[in-house]
């Protein structure tokens, strides 16, 4: 499994500068990437990690 | 929010962009605006229903052409940051594209260069297979790869491989390859005996993507050093690769770490998800060829009867 540990909105106060022209241009590159991985391999987003 | 983020909301992609992009809107709006100013400026003082309403026209008219101008100027900004973010793009996929091709690169030179000298008892597998100079030099076109197509500082880049040893008595932990060997890293010792990403990949056997390591600090998932704590942001990647050759059991851990700035926003879930897919796609590369060494070193090292001996020698000295 692939996971995605990520922060809930607002959760940190100070965020980082974030370039949203190459954020953009990433998502597009990703889409197209062909992923035939299966279940196997499959991506979890997590806002928390279970105890 | 800021201003970029404010203006990438309005005029970046958006469902109203992409309304208002949409080819049948784009022809029809303007053909619309062209005829119905004609009508009016040709036959407006002959035709009844125009004469008759002459206030309602003039609302349609005004409304139309404010419509149209707006619109306009919509298309034509976010077409300008279109064609940013499709440079943008070019330049990410050239620098991937470039990391995978010298990987090939490399490999084909050699293969070139040692088929030339062939001799048919020499043995091919360990004339052309060399996973430890392919993986020096992956990590390095990796930290090429963020610099160039993500423009992540050099200076914050730790790309690094900790091997482990799982047959012997006390787990032991070193650094297989390091991006940059002059660069100080925190003990992988340490790194694998506390809470880190990945110890946590180690013990959980699945990759994982932390783009706010601050995240991870709070989860548990993150062993913080001098370096990442004076940096205060930062993102990790980290995916385990365990290698089974026959009896023997090969442990290493892949990390991308990212210190005092973010690779993506973390949290933009598209934006994280995208970042994990390229990386999980160089890690892939990074696999295979440790899948090749771990196989050599079975090959050549731990599985000739000299290996096995020193294996036999060391259980029983335990």
């Amino acid at each position: 499994m692939r996971k995605i540990l990520m922060p809930e909105k607002g959760e940190f106060r100070k965020q980082g500068k974030f370039d949203y022209i190459r954020s953009a241009a990433m998502k597009l590159l990703a889409s197209n990437i062909k992923e035939n991985k299966g279940n196997k391999n499959k991506v979890v987003v997590l806002k928390a990690l279970p105890k | 929010m800021n201003f970029k983020k404010f203006f990438y909301l309005i005029f970046g992609d958006n469902p109203v962009i992409r309304f208002i992009d949409h080819p049948f809107l784009v022809t029809i709006i303007p053909a619309i605006v062209g005829l119905y100013y004609g009508t009016l400026d040709i036959w407006g003082d002959d035709w009844k229903w125009v004469t008759n309403y002459k206030g309602i026209h003039e609302l349609t008219f005004s409304t139309l052409a404010i419509v149209t101008i707006v619109t306009l100027i919509l298309k034509g900004i976010s077409q300008s940051l279109r064609s940013k973010v499709r440079a943008r793009q070019n330049t990410l996929t050239e620098a991937l594209l470039d990391l995978f091709n010298k990987l090939v690169k490399k490999k084909r030179d050699r293969f070139y260069n040692k088929a030339k000298h062939l001799s048919p008892r020499k043995d091919v597998f360990n004339l052309i297979t060399h996973p430890d100079d392919q993986l020096g030099h992956a990590l390095d076109e990796t930290k090429n790869f963020l610099i160039e197509g993500l423009g992540i500082d050099s200076k914050n880049i730790g790309i690094t491989i900790i091997q482990g040893d799982p047959h012997a008595k006390t787990k032991k932990w070193w650094y297989f390859k390091k991006c940059d060997s002059q660069k100080q890293h925190t003990r992988p010792q340490d790194l694998m005996s506390y809470n880190s990403t990945a110890s946590y990949c180690y013990k959980t056997g699945d990759s994982i993507f932390l783009p706010d390591i601050r995240k991870g600090i709070k989860e548990g998932v993150f062993y913080e050093s001098t370096r990442s704590r004076n940096g205060k942001l930062g993102s990790i990647f980290c995916k385990p690769v365990r290698i089974t050759v026959k009896n023997r059991i090969y442990v290493y851990i892949f990390t991308i770490a990212v210190f005092g700035q973010n690779v993506c926003s973390p949290i933009d879930e598209d934006d994280c998800r995208a970042c994990e897919r390229v990386f999980d796609e160089i890690a892939d590369r990074i696999e295979l060829e440790l899948y090749l060494y771990s196989m050599k070193q079975y090959r050549y090292k731990d599985g000739t009867v000299k290996g096995e001996a020193r294996e036999n020698a060391q259980d029983i000295n335990a």
